[in-house]
């Protein structure tokens, strides 16, 4: 549209050719010469060379306008066509040029009053020519203004292609922000995923993958594993009193220890899976610390001895603040290492009383841990030395479950270590008050007890016919009576068969169909319609179960149960008076 | 130093003498001076002022140098028309000329420049007869600059139009 209106101005532009202003203006002037040479010859008077010169020129002049009237092709501008002036202009200049035509051509300058005609009618045809040219100029002013006019149109169509191009640009833009925000969304999405990734990777690289596979494998590998030392544990117990053979009882010995090496090697797994659940409860008061190193003493002397190492403690009469059992875990713990990890020397267990800190400190005179192990140590399953992983030394997790039990009770942990000169563990313990010591008899270690249930109903449900009949066995001996079951279902029905109400429920966590022990126990309670005390028993120690069953409020077991922990169980649900409890950890 | 200076000053000598050898001197017109040719130009005629370089032409000094013919149309004839006349290329190395701009004058004082054409290779003319006759004033003679339009068409150009100066009389080299 524009590019058509500009070609038609540039069409008009060109038929308004300066050829045709020339003609006008020189044609003008070709006249006006002509008067001028006329006008000098009727001045020259007298001087006759002069006069013949000027009407020489004045012929000349005549010839020129002469020549100007005969290529008359002007139109005005704008237009094919002669405007009627410039018709009548040319009828008049060529009515001049014929009228006077015999007079230039001859030599003999003409007579004054011929030349006044003359003159008079070259100044018609000049104000004809003038007119034309006011003509020409008024036709090209309003040429002019057509152009202009025109221009302005294309003014317009220029504004209506800016705008147009402005809202084009505009959409683009617009378009182009989405594209941005798209992009930046993707470039985030990218960031995000790749953020996940290095974490996969920061994962990988610190080991919290293999701890996330490695709590999942524990869980699944603890449940079958434990199964079976569960049922062990139980059937050991049972032949007791059974083995008649002079050597039998030596030899059930072993077994127990084994046994109880298994059972504890599994309470480490259990111990780091209940760290992980955030499921052990701290317990802090006031307690005097000598008592713990006394009773650690006591535990630690006879083994450190039997491997040709000293045993010293040191202390103060310092309280504590914190959690006793978990404080003498960690001390525990440590002591082990340090006898386990030492060939000679002594191990050292001191307390000292630093501002508001006790220092306990467990030194042995050990290997040393190499500078560049130290950072490792407290990892799980580390262990120095032990290349064939001699399990007598324990699963590593000694030192982790130091750790984790450090953090959670807030006790910094700092250690030294010198290769070859031994290394040194210190404890910072927040120091209680006196005069809140909480006076508590300890219970006499291995003190042998009796359990007599008089008789009570147990109610077991296990889809383990082995750790069914070993459960009979070793309830029996401590005189209950046995209901057994291998699902909620069967139970049920024996209930209603046998018209019996149980005083107690011990049910397996993993029942067959996917069935769960508090599935069950909820099952039967609402059968019977009564609150039945109950407890559920697991291999499974992922950190996910853990926290379930603490969340349904009833007591848990871990497989494999010694049977001591058990009856324990029993006499806190059952009421059971008559026994004090031995910790049998 | 002295063999450098030495050579310098020949060299300068050389180009004096082959600038003056240049400036040849043109017989003076015989009969009616038609074309004066003026400006940036070597030679002149003789009796003519040497700080002032003019050729002055009459018809046959003009016939002299060679004719030159086509047929074209114009704006201001009617159809086919032959023009002969001397090609304006031979004309200004006629006159030494040191450029190809030109401005052209006419016996009515009408004056235009003319800048841009190649009169190498286009045969443009001094044109002297019209079909075959020679031009009177009143024919728009007796010298009429002519552009062979019909055979370069892209001569057709509104500054050539104004540049066909009838009547020629002066031609100053620029």
């Amino acid at each position: 549209m524009v590019m058509v209106q500009m070609e038609h101005t540039r069409i008009r532009l060109l038929k308004s050719s300066p050829g045709s202003i020339n003609f006008l203006i020189q044609g003008y002037r070709n006249i006006n010469v002509l008067q001028d040479r006329i006008s000098e010859l009727l001045g020259s008077e007298g001087d006759r060379l002069t006069a013949e010169e000027k009407w020489h020129q004045a012929q000349l002049q005549f010839d020129i306008v002469w020549s100007s009237f005969s290529v008359v092709h002007i139109t005005a501008p704008g237009e094919s066509t002669a405007l009627p002036a410039q018709a009548s202009l040319v009828r008049m200049g060529k009515e001049f040029l014929s009228a006077y035509d015999e007079l230039f051509s001859s030599n003999k300058i003409p007579q004054e009053q011929l030349l006044l005609r003359v003159l008079r009618d070259t100044r018609e045809l000049t104000e004809s020519n003038y007119k034309l040219g006011n003509q020409y100029f008024a036709g090209a002013s309003r040429f002019r203004d057509e152009t202009n006019e025109n221009l302005g149109q294309l003014y317009r169509y220029l504004w209506i292609s800016a705008a147009l191009l402005l809202v084009t640009a505009s959409l683009l833009i617009w378009q182009l922000f989405k594209l941005l925000s798209t992009s930046t969304r993707m470039f985030q999405d990218a960031r995000s995923s790749e953020a996940q990734l290095s974490q996969v990777v920061d994962e990988l690289r610190s080991g919290r993958m293999e701890q996330k596979a490695k709590d999942s494998f524990l869980a699944a590998a603890s449940h079958d594993l434990r199964q079976p030392l569960h049922a062990l544990g139980l059937f050991v117990n049972a032949l007791e009193n059974k083995v008649l053979v002079p050597e039998g009882p030596v030899i059930l010995d072993k077994i127990k220890q084994s046994t109880a090496a298994l059972n504890s090697l599994f309470n480490s797994l259990l111990d780091i899976s209940r760290l992980d659940a955030g499921v052990v409860e701290v317990d802090p008061e006031h307690f005097s610390v000598g008592n713990l190193l006394d009773n650690l003493n006591e535990e630690f002397a006879q083994l450190a001895g039997k491997q040709g190492l000293g045993f010293e403690i040191n202390y103060d009469n310092g309280v504590a603040y914190t959690d006793p059992l978990l404080l003498g875990r960690i001390l525990r713990n440590l002591v082990d290492n340090a006898i386990v990890h030492s060939v000679s020397g002594s191990v050292r267990l001191s307390c000292a009383q630093k501002g508001k800190s006790l220092m306990i400190t467990v030194t042995d005179e050990g290997p040393g841990i190499p500078f560049s192990e130290q950072a490792h140590i407290f990892s799980e399953y580390y262990q120095l030395d032990n290349p064939e992983r001699d399990r007598s030394k324990g699963l590593g997790l000694g030192l982790s479950i130091v750790k984790r039990l450090c953090d959670l009770l807030q006790i910094e942990l700092e250690m030294e270590s010198v290769l070859s000169v031994g290394t040194r563990f210190t404890l910072k313990v927040p120091a209680g008050e006196r005069e809140a010591l909480v006076v508590n008899v300890e219970p006499e270690r291995g003190a042998v007890h009796q359990f007599d249930f008089q008789g009570q109903l147990i109610l077991v449900i296990d889809d383990e016919r082995d750790v069914r009949d070993g459960m009979e066995l070793i309830l029996s001996q401590v005189n209950c009576s046995v209901l057994l079951a291998e699902s909620s279902e069967a139970a049920r029905e024996l209930i209603v068969e046998q018209d019996l109400i149980p005083d107690l429920i011990i049910a397996d966590y993993r029942l067959r169909e996917g069935r769960t022990g508090l599935q069950a126990v909820e099952e039967i309670r609402e059968e019977l319609n009564e609150e039945v005390p109950a407890f559920v028993i697991t291999g499974d120690t992922s950190p996910e179960r853990v926290r379930e069953v603490a969340e349904s409020g009833m007591q848990l077991m871990h497989k494999p149960v010694v049977p001591a922990r058990l009856f324990q169980m029993l006499g806190s649900l059952l009421g059971e008076t008559q026994s004090s409890f031995v910790e049998t950890a | 130093v002295l063999k450098h200076t030495f050579f310098i000053v020949c060299c300068g000598l050389l180009i004096a003498f082959s600038a003056m050898a240049d400036d040849t001197l043109l017989p003076a017109p015989e009969s009616n001076v038609l074309l004066t040719i003026s400006g940036n130009i070597t030679n002149r005629n003789i009796e003519s002022d040497a700080s002032m370089p003019k050729v002055e032409l009459d018809m046959p000094m003009l016939e002299s140098l060679g004719a030159t013919r086509f047929n074209t149309t114009t704006p201001w004839t009617e159809g086919l028309v032959e023009f002969v006349g001397v090609r304006v290329s031979s004309l200004l190395d006629f006159v030494g000329a040191r450029s190809a701009h030109l401005t052209l004058v006419g016996l009515d004082g009408y004056s235009i420049d003319i800048k841009t054409v190649d009169f190498e290779r286009y045969p443009v003319v001094v044109a002297y007869k019209k079909n075959n006759r020679g031009m009177s004033v009143r024919d728009l003679g007796p010298l009429w600059f002519m552009f062979p339009f019909t055979e370069y068409p892209e001569l057709l150009n509104e500054t050539n139009k104004a540049g066909a100066v009838w009547q020629l009389t002066q031609l100053v080299v620029r």
